[in-house]
């Protein structure tokens, strides 16, 4: 898969698993590698560009066992972002379905 | 490359991120530890972890890719991309002071590490043109050009991935003092339209000479105190703003060269003589009848006149020299911040 198509994909995922519940960074980089190959590295400084931006934010968690954990958890702007980048993906995705398909044809489309 | 264990993997993104001029602040390291850590919990090896985490240079990368994880932004870096890109020898920007020299070998190999140079925050600050900075940049390491810093400088005959090897000392004296080295292997570099000037002549002439060592060494050292010829610059095109810089220029010369404070002296010297002037003429208008007095004063006054001018005199050329001196300097390093030598 394309490198650079994976990490804007990525951005993607991180956005849409912490939509869903908060994660630590390991629970995080494991679920993703579950659904892409991934190089698990490359999903920090991911996080570190999106807390950045504002789309995601961490908090600390004390553990019973060890050093605390850091969690993140998306922002009102991540949930914003998350919205326009799945519809762009879904757009995207359909589009090049239809192309791959070959339901695609220039003249016409309305 | 992929470390071996939590320890190798630190210590190598450590050196990746100060070589790419990441800070690496320790929230980038506490990340990473409570990703060991965890991995440990689950039962994997180091070894294991690091072989997931994956390129260490990669992920350093990542640090800096500022833009590329938009979808959409895949077209803005094929751009970014095509660009061409900066040259890590370009006198005149900052190299990465511990960039190894072997990585500065293999451009082909390795050139994907080429264009995140530029996405760099340094790189980007100085793509803008900022002439007094880099006036005060180009006359800085004036001071620090010793023949030492030349006798090293010869030895890398032209390549650019060596001259780096010495990229803390890359000023733009040395890469002048380069340049006729360049021009004599690679002429259809900047200076194609430079004749060779008489003096180089000269120089190729006495390399026949005992001292090799010295022979080896460029004309600009005895051409000038500033390292600088105009031909250097002759058919090359500048990027500048004409206007702006005779602005920057007069500023620099305003600042550096205390004319500010000389005509302030001046006016406060005429404001004085105005004053005294008046208070004199009041003061002998009153005593005008000692004639004795006034005799004697004149006498005074007039030793006292020459002795005045032959002080001011010598001072004044003086201080006319040094102006010149300082105006042709902030002048030359405006020129050579210009064109980059």
């Amino acid at each position: 898969m394309n490198s650079q198509l994976k990490r804007g994909t990525l951005e993607l995922c991180v956005l849409s698993i912490l939509n869903s519940s908060d994660c630590y960074g390991y629970e995080l980089v494991s679920k993703i590698s579950v659904c892409m190959h991934v190089t698990e590295g490359t999903i920090y400084p991911l996080m570190k560009r999106l807390k950045d931006s504002d789309t995601i934010d961490s908090y600390i968690v004390e553990s019973q066992e060890g050093p605390p954990r850091k969690y993140y958890k998306i922002t009102d702007t991540g949930r914003t972002e998350l919205e326009r980048l799945s519809t762009e993906w879904f757009e995207f995705v359909t589009s090049v379905n239809r192309l791959l398909k070959g339901e695609y044809s220039y003249d016409s489309e309305e | 490359m992929t470390a071996k264990n939590k320890d190798d993997f630190l210590f190598q993104l450590h050196h990746e991120l100060h070589r790419i001029g990441v800070d690496d602040n320790e929230d980038i390291f506490a990340d990473f530890e409570e990703h060991f850590r965890a991995s440990a919990e689950q039962g994997m090896t180091e070894e294991e972890t690091c072989a997931k985490l994956g390129d260490v240079k990669e992920i350093a990368r990542s640090y800096i890719d500022i833009d590329s994880t938009m979808i959409n932004s895949i077209v803005a870096n094929a751009i970014e991309d095509s660009r061409p890109h900066v040259s890590l020898t370009k006198p005149g920007r900052s190299t990465p002071v511990s960039v190894p020299a072997e990585r500065l070998s293999l451009p082909a190999a390795d050139d994907e590490n080429a264009p995140i140079r530029e996405l760099t925050p340094e790189h980007i600050a100085e793509e803008q043109p900022a002439p007094s900075i880099s006036a005060a940049a180009a006359e800085e390491p004036i001071r620090e050009i010793t023949p030492e810093h030349i006798a090293e400088e010869q030895p890398a005959p032209s390549v650019s991935a060596e001259a780096s090897e010495t990229a803390r000392e890359v000023t733009p004296e040395h890469i002048a003092q380069e340049k006729p080295i360049e021009e004599k292997s690679e002429p259809q570099q900047v200076f194609d339209a430079i004749p060779v000037s008489p003096t180089h002549t000269g120089y190729c002439g006495t390399s026949s000479t005992d001292n090799s060592h010295k022979a080896e060494i460029p004309p600009q050292q005895n051409k000038g105190k500033e390292g600088f010829k105009w031909s250097d610059i002759k058919g090359r095109k500048a990027e500048i703003n004409i206007g702006k810089l005779i602005v920057q220029i007069v500023l620099d010369v305003c600042i550096y060269s205390w004319a500010l404070p000389i005509l302030a002296s001046l006016i406060f010297g005429f404001i004085t003589t105005v004053v005294f002037g008046v208070g004199g003429a009041a003061l002998s208008a009153i005593f005008g009848g000692f004639s004795i007095f006034h005799f004697l004063s004149n006498i005074f006054l007039g030793a006292g006149l020459a002795a005045l001018t032959v002080l001011l005199a010598l001072l004044g050329v003086q201080m006319v020299k040094g102006f010149i001196k300082i105006i042709k300097s902030i002048v030359i390093a405006h020129v050579k911040a210009i064109y980059d030598l």
